[in-house]
């Protein structure tokens, strides 16, 4: 009997255990798009609802209701039944597309608050059959966007919503650079126009046509510099030894021939990194390093490229005598198969060790900048960078911002797309003199549409050679002015009244893209069907403004009429450029 | 589609029902109440986790964390052995957002404050051994309802727009979480079961000094209702402390 009770006690405990978790959902498996199979066009909606429930980060801020989204389109979605059907009639299939375009287009255009945020969908139509060929349709969409629908013709996208007057950006660049530039004072260089005014010589235009700075930068690590590799092992004695029991004369020829081969590479690097030449450019470099000043490292780059490469001859003379010394004892008729097996792994193992010896040293090494990258020794590098890097950079722009010659500064990022993020240390916070907050970021946390981090303030402060004191600076900015461009404008603006914004309103894209387990957030996959193209946080302005899809209201606000944009090659009448003169100069 | 999710609600209970056996429990216990009363007032530390999905998250979990509560605790006997356990406990029900791996050093701290009534039912399982000595040991079994009162968060993120050659940096953000907007849609309402132990010592008069132990399982998700959702977010919370009572 007492057991019974203590079997009845059990069971009880097991019941109110089980009862006690079912009181709870089920834990959740969420979708995930490049993991997700799309057979129909209600899996093509779903696998783009979820995704957007996961990832995306404006829903709070956002007027629809993403549940009222589903509730409306998913019963549409459902009522499409030719996605990927190959015994779908084409003409219907192709009309299903359209109207799935259409769907889409109503749910993100005016709607997605995310000024970055794109979608390309791609319907497959079932007119080719044949297997490794296809026939699909696709169609991209984004918030500000127009289109038309019509069963005959389906969906039509017409692009961007262009709201003023587009100002074309390299045709601002040749007004300036044929008219209103010192051409004395002009540097040219990737995304950059530089120079200072004709009229006023005291005041630097600064033209930045895209946020891709970071590639011309001399960062640590942009240019070569040598290891010592005194200490570095040499070929293990019993590759030599394998030989020697076969034929110990030859052996013991290669073995001296090698050794020697590879202490004179490690000389070749003790030689160059003890020569004055290569003293003066990493003397020139640190110097550059702390005062940007360019010209001794410039002229340091040739005499080094000279020494190095006379000393690396040397090297390479004996080097070159290698391989017929061991060609011709394998190919003499005396020579045993196990002989010519010996001597061909030995020489395998010499040419590694020199590669790995290249490599430890960094002689033989990669470079990039403006956007090339260049592989080779040490000489032909810095003969690559004296060809072809652009000094003036540093000469004609960044040094008169921090000695103080630009004594007024104009920032036109008029149809600046954005760029890299890393270029708001290396270029934007040039223009800065203060550590300021000049905005709030938001991203996700675990799972979950409104799982969000709270808002952190996001700081600029000043460059290392950033400008010595506030100058009037006005930054030129306009509809199609985005991300980097709004974020830089903002930075800039967080410095005080000495910053005019001139022009419109900028595009409004603020929010940053990357890959989307960084921040739990945004989403940049594909599926075959869906491609995202979704940032990964939020942002709003200092003042604790979400302004995407608003951008940066100007402080004086000058839109050109059509007929001034369409004549300024002709008429050099630039009003948002005056204005921005205006501003400085007062 | 793989992957498919299961929506389907599955809840046994809901706030209606719960604020129903409320009420009942208290009509009940006021009828009683010319039984004897007993007040007591108690605290301690406490252990909050919450459940969560995340299988789609790379590095990224949530894990318990410590906290205290004060409890002011009203009992009505009922009958014989049998008593109305209720009262008002202010409590932190805390946990933590992380990150682990390369991206550890990301968390966020919730630190909340709850005020919950529980209505529990107790009996006293060991009254004839305990009879003749000052001991007095209690089991109480029932729910609770309760109110969100308040979030702190401690946040450290890696700061996109500061993005630097060494990569994002860090930053330690603190707020007081703002319920008038409620960005993250939070649910203030919570409910569960709870079951508390109680182990009393009458040494002096009416005045009794005891040790408890209550555990608390959330069924209510500390997000609002939305379709598909992508992870719930329960607690289940321990509590342990001293106090003191007063028998009238």
């Amino acid at each position: 009997m007492k057991k019974l009770k203590y079997i009845l006690q059990i069971f009880i405990v097991v019941l109110s255990l089980h009862t006690l978790q079912s009181c709870r959902e089920d834990a959740l498996e969420v979708a995930e798009l490049d993991r997700t199979d799309v057979a129909s066009y209600s899996d093509l909606f779903n696998a783009f609802w979820d995704t957007m429930n996961n990832d995306y980060n404006y829903f709070n801020e956002q007027e629809e209701s993403w549940d009222n989204v589903y509730k409306k389109y998913s019963p549409k979605f459902k009522k499409l039944t030719t996605f990927n059907k190959a015994d779908a009639s084409p003409i219907e299939a192709e009309k299903e597309a359209n109207l799935a375009f259409k769907y889409f287009a109503e749910i993100i255009t005016g709607k997605v608050l995310d000024q970055h945020f794109g979608l390309s969908v791609t319907i497959p139509l079932p007119s080719v059959k044949l297997p490794g060929r296809s026939a699909s349709v696709s169609a991209g969409f984004s918030s500000n966007m127009k289109y038309k629908y019509t069963e005959e013709d389906g969906f039509v996208s017409f692009g961007r919503n262009q709201r003023n007057p587009k100002v074309n950006k390299g045709e601002v660049s040749f007004v300036m650079a044929n008219d209103k530039l010192d051409p004395t004072t002009i540097v040219q260089e990737g995304p950059i126009l530089a120079g200072f005014l004709k009229s006023d010589p005291e005041t630097m235009y600064i033209q930045l046509t895209g946020f891709e700075v970071y590639p011309t930068a001399i960062i640590e690590g942009a240019f070569p510099l040598l290891e010592d590799i005194s200490d570095i092992d040499g070929i293990n004695q019993s590759y030599f030894d394998d030989l020697k029991k076969l034929d110990n004369e030859a052996g013991t020829e290669f073995e001296a021939l090698m050794k020697e081969n590879l202490n004179s590479y490690k000389s070749l690097i003790s030689t160059i990194i003890n020569s004055n030449e290569y003293k003066t450019y990493i003397g020139a470099l640190d110097n550059f390093k702390n005062t940007e000043l360019i010209s001794d490292f410039e002229n340091s780059l040739a005499p080094l490229a000279s020494f190095t490469q006379a000393a690396k001859n040397e090297f390479k003379t004996k080097h070159a005598t290698v391989l017929p010394i061991l060609g011709a004892y394998y190919n003499a008729p005396t020579t045993t198969e196990a002989q010519k097996e010996a001597v061909s792994i030995l020489y395998g193992i010499y040419n590694k060790r020199i590669a790995t010896y290249q490599k430890v040293s960094s002689f033989a090494s990669t470079v990039s900048f403006f956007g090339f990258t260049f592989t080779d020794e040490f000489d032909v590098l810095l003969n690559s960078i004296t060809s072809n890097y652009n000094f003036d950079l540093y000469q004609k722009l960044y040094n008169p911002i921090t000695n103080g010659k630009a004594k007024k500064i104009i920032l036109d990022l008029r149809g600046n797309g954005g760029g890299y993020v890393i270029d708001a240390r290396i270029f934007t916070e040039r223009f800065i003199t203060q550590q300021k907050v000049w905005g709030y970021q938001r991203t996700k946390e675990g799972n979950g549409r409104f799982n969000y981090s709270p808002w952190t303030p996001v700081e600029t402060k000043p460059h290392k050679f950033a400008l010595q004191q506030n100058v009037p600076i006005a930054v030129l900015i306009d509809e199609n002015s985005f991300s980097m461009s709004e974020i830089s404008t903002m930075m800039i603006k967080s410095q005080g009244d000495h910053v005019t914004i001139v022009g419109d309103n900028s595009g409004g894209g603020t929010a940053g893209l990357g890959g989307q387990d960084s921040f739990n957030g945004g989403n940049r996959l594909s599926n075959g069907y869906l491609q995202f193209y979704m940032p990964l946080m939020a942002f709003k302005n200092s003042e604790g403004k979400v302004v995407e899809a608003i951008g940066v209201t100007p402080d004086v606000k000058t839109i050109p009429t059509q007929e001034q944009v369409d004549e300024l090659t002709t008429t050099y009448i630039d009003p948002a450029f005056d204005a921005a003169l205006k501003a400085v100069s007062k | 589609m793989k992957n498919k999710k299961t929506h389907g609600r599955k809840y046994s209970f809901t706030p209606k029902v719960f604020l129903l056996l409320f009420v009942a429990f208290l009509i009940n216990s006021s009828l009683s109440a010319q039984n004897k009363f007993r007040v007591s007032f108690s605290g301690g530390l406490n252990n909050n986790d919450i459940t969560y999905s995340a299988s789609n998250r790379v590095d990224t979990e949530y894990t318990d964390e410590d906290g205290n509560y004060f409890k002011a605790g009203f009992n009505f006997k009922v009958y014989k052995h049998i008593s109305i356990q209720t009262g008002l406990t202010y409590l932190n029900k805390n946990y933590r957002f992380q990150r682990t791996g390369t991206r550890e050093g990301v968390s966020t701290l919730h630190k909340s404050r709850y005020f919950n009534i529980p209505v529990m039912v107790g009996i006293q399982p060991l009254h004839q051994a305990l009879k003749d000595t000052k001991f007095n040991f209690e089991v109480f079994a029932g729910t609770y309802v309760g109110w969100w009162n308040s979030l702190k968060r401690e946040s450290t993120v890696e700061v996109f727009g500061e993005l630097d050659l060494d990569g994002f940096p860090k930053k330690t953000v603190t707020e007081t979480y703002d319920f008038d907007k409620n960005e993250n849609h939070f649910n203030r309402v919570d409910y569960g079961l709870q079951a508390e132990t109680r182990l009393g010592y009458n040494f002096y008069k009416n005045f009794s000094l005891f040790v408890e132990y209550s555990f608390m399982y959330g069924l209510s998700d500390n997000q609002k209702e939305q379709l598909k959702k992508t992870s719930n977010y329960y607690y289940t919370t321990s509590n342990y402390g001293i106090g003191i009572s007063y028998n009238f």
